[in-house]
């Protein structure tokens, strides 16, 4: 049974491995989603900010998590001191 | 020539993707089939094979019947989680932050753990157990990008059935000749360039499951691809610049 636990552990991971990362990503998504079901006929530019927002969540998500990785780096090697 | 332009990007996109998977896979087989034998690995592998043609199937069916909307939106948002979190593992291992895949070690790391279990019976259910978990998840990988690539228009489907099957062939043939990991394929090149399309195919896919009019319609694919690769880029040069994150002294 805790292979197949592990089975659908990996599954989620497939999606989410940071839940602040994908919670973002979701974020930017559902405002678009408004945003386009405030209009009629949604306009090409949510698209194109769609796009932006998901890009900024990249660069965001990966900076931060390289930083939090540096971090805990410098601790442990100040702890190995 | 036209319709090649539509067809080109899912089958690539479903070849390397699917390649990654498959390579993975293959680790972990060889890895059973040296240390526990090939009846164990070659069933755990055939079962999990079935089981997965089985699922796909009986919800493929169901899919369907699902309203096209629904489906662009739902394989959009879980395309992009999945192309983005590939794609942000690529930069952090292009940038040392995180150890680069290496198939080599990953199929002595698989051989020691099962060495180390119990000595071989007649049924090996560690063997069985190990080889049909990796075909399962890589399988269900597999699945859900050929869906993802294939969501909202029937006609690239099959292209993207296409590629993946491509990709099974060669890397079972090579595997075959080989009787050893891949370990010589640029793994995280490879999956820099999946991150990159199945981010774009999400995004574009979230687009048409919202009603939003994409400019340039599917050209819109080259355009999206392009903006990840920038943004990419962007984050590789962020990642090598301390001083732009203010990491400067906790950086390696």
């Amino acid at each position: 049974m805790t292979w197949l636990v592990a089975i659908l552990r990996e599954l989620l991971a497939i999606f989410v491995d940071d839940l602040a990362y994908a919670i973002g990503i979701l974020a930017i998504i559902a405002v678009m989603g408004f945003a386009a079901h405030a209009f009629a006929r949604p306009s090409p530019l949510i698209g194109i900010e769609l796009l932006a927002g998901l890009v900024a969540a990249l660069i965001t998500g990966t900076m931060l998590k390289a930083r939090s990785i540096a971090h805990a780096r410098a601790r442990a090697g100040r702890d190995q001191k | 020539m036209s319709a090649w332009f539509h067809v080109a990007p899912s089958i690539a996109s479903a070849f390397l993707a699917s390649a990654v998977e498959f390579i993975e896979a293959l680790t972990v087989v060889l890895a059973v089939g040296v240390t526990r034998g090939w009846r164990p690995a070659l069933l755990g592998a055939g079962a999990a094979a079935l089981l997965l043609i089985g699922l796909v199937a009986v919800f493929g069916r169901e899919l369907g019947l699902l309203p096209l909307a629904m489906v662009q939106l739902g394989v959009g948002i879980l395309a992009a989680l999945f192309g983005l979190r590939w794609l942000r593992k690529a930069v952090l291992r292009s940038t040392g932050f995180i150890a680069l895949h290496d198939e080599a070690a990953a199929y002595d790391k698989e051989v020691q753990r099962l060495s180390g279990e119990d000595a071989r019976r007649g049924c090996d259910i560690a063997g069985f157990v190990t080889a049909f978990k990796i075909v399962m998840i890589e399988g269900i990988e597999v699945v859900f990008i050929i869906i993802a690539l294939g969501a909202g228009d029937s006609s690239l489907l099959i292209p993207a059935i296409v590629g993946a099957g491509a990709a099974l062939m060669l890397v079972i043939a090579a595997g075959f000749v080989l009787h050893r990991p891949l370990a010589r394929i640029p793994e995280n090149s490879l999956k820099f360039v999946v991150g990159v399309l199945l981010s774009a195919f999400g995004t574009f896919w979230i687009g048409e499951g919202l009603g939003v009019p994409w400019p340039g319609s599917d050209l819109a694919l080259a355009y999206l691809a392009a903006a990840y690769l920038g943004g990419a880029l962007l984050a590789i040069a962020a990642c090598r610049t301390p001083s732009a994150s203010g990491w400067k002294e906790a950086r390696p």
